[in-house]
């Protein structure tokens, strides 16, 4: 069966939600999946369980990490193993994606959120939430047109 | 522990249909300004209603989302309750660390005339939302969709992981205790 992206969001929004809603992922509220906030918790969790440095997660992922990054990286394993589509390319380049990689991480751990947690927020009724959902379409926007500028000169 | 399991387990479902729909938040937006192609922000528009539906249903049908719909003093509220809470999931929080959650929560920023209040929250989230949306574009993805592409076999989506967790190290330990310092 093929999944289309709308069936992707309302499925990930019905998981997000009754998460929260039924077991137990929260507080803070509206946090049933962010990419973002749970690679935090994680990677910041296994320090400070290694080193013994200080645990500053949220509070729900203090005595147990949460492990949805894992799970959408094997999962996705899974799915391009079985669709035949696993196959190693180049990429972009590295460097490039690496800086992006830590830039949008500190950024994210700023406004609170990655794209989809910033869209769960303002489903929750958080204003910042929207606000933030905007001002993400306005750097997209200013992106697009800097790659036109780029593609046409 | 129960919470572990659960989380890894909606990762593998999410991660799933994620990787069978090429689904990208940012891509959604911006494929729809490039090509006016409305199929990823199709997948975006609906997550966000299917969200706001269920959260609400939710809300009738008796699921515990405290402070719905989400203001500061709720949140507060729901930091308290958190203690009884996480004995009942079979975890025991320490004080301290729901005390400190707790002043999080508190609203810090410019006096404004006319008794407004411009919180250093909302600065943030305009400025890193815009740097979050320029730099995503470039990356070729949001944070979901590289997750996707590492595990299909990229190797740049693998650099971009790679300074993604280095990331939350240098932001909690080094750029975090900066912020907090400026602000108190």
């Amino acid at each position: 069966m093929r999944i289309t992206p709308v069936m992707m969001g309302i499925i990930t929004a019905f998981l997000a939600v009754a998460a929260q809603a039924y077991l137990f992922l929260q507080p803070p509220p509206a946090y049933g999946l962010c990419v973002v906030c749970h690679g935090r918790d994680l990677t910041i969790w296994l320090t400070s369980a290694l080193f013994g440095l200080k645990r500053d997660v949220a509070v729900i992922s203090y005595y147990w990490p949460l492990l949805t990054v894992a799970g959408i990286f094997l999962g996705s394993r899974y799915a391009a193993i079985t669709s035949a589509e696993y196959r190693p390319v180049a990429g972009e380049n590295p460097w490039v994606a690496f800086g992006c990689g830590m830039a949008v991480m500190i950024l994210g751990l700023l406004i609170m959120g990655c794209p989809t947690r910033l869209l769960l927020r303002a489903a929750y009724g958080d204003i910042l939430g929207a606000v933030g959902m905007g001002s993400i379409l306005l750097g997209v926007v200013a992106a697009t047109l800097v790659m036109r500028r780029r593609a046409g000169a | 522990m129960i919470i572990a399991f659960i989380s890894l387990l909606f990762g593998l479902i999410i991660g799933y249909t994620a990787q069978r729909s090429r689904m990208c938040f940012i891509g959604g937006m911006r494929d729809y300004m490039l090509v006016q192609d409305s199929q990823l922000l199709k997948g975006l528009l609906a997550f966000l209603g299917a969200a706001t539906v269920f959260y609400y249903l939710a809300s009738i049908a008796g699921g515990d989302l405290y402070g719905y719909p989400w203001f500061e003093r709720e949140q507060r509220k729901s930091l308290e309750l958190a203690r009884d809470y996480h004995a009942f999931a079979a975890c025991w929080i320490p004080d301290e660390v729901v005390i400190a959650a707790y002043n999080a929560t508190k609203v810090k920023g410019f006096a404004l005339p006319g008794g407004w209040l411009l919180s250093y929250t909302a600065l943030t989230t305009v400025a890193a939302g815009l740097g979050i949306g320029y730099l995503s574009t470039v990356a070729n993805g949001c944070p979901l969709r590289q997750h996707v592409l590492a595990a299909s076999g990229n190797r740049g989506a693998y650099m971009y992981l790679a300074g993604f967790y280095l990331g939350a190290i240098v932001f909690n330990y080094l750029i975090a205790p900066v912020f907090q310092r400026l602000i108190s």
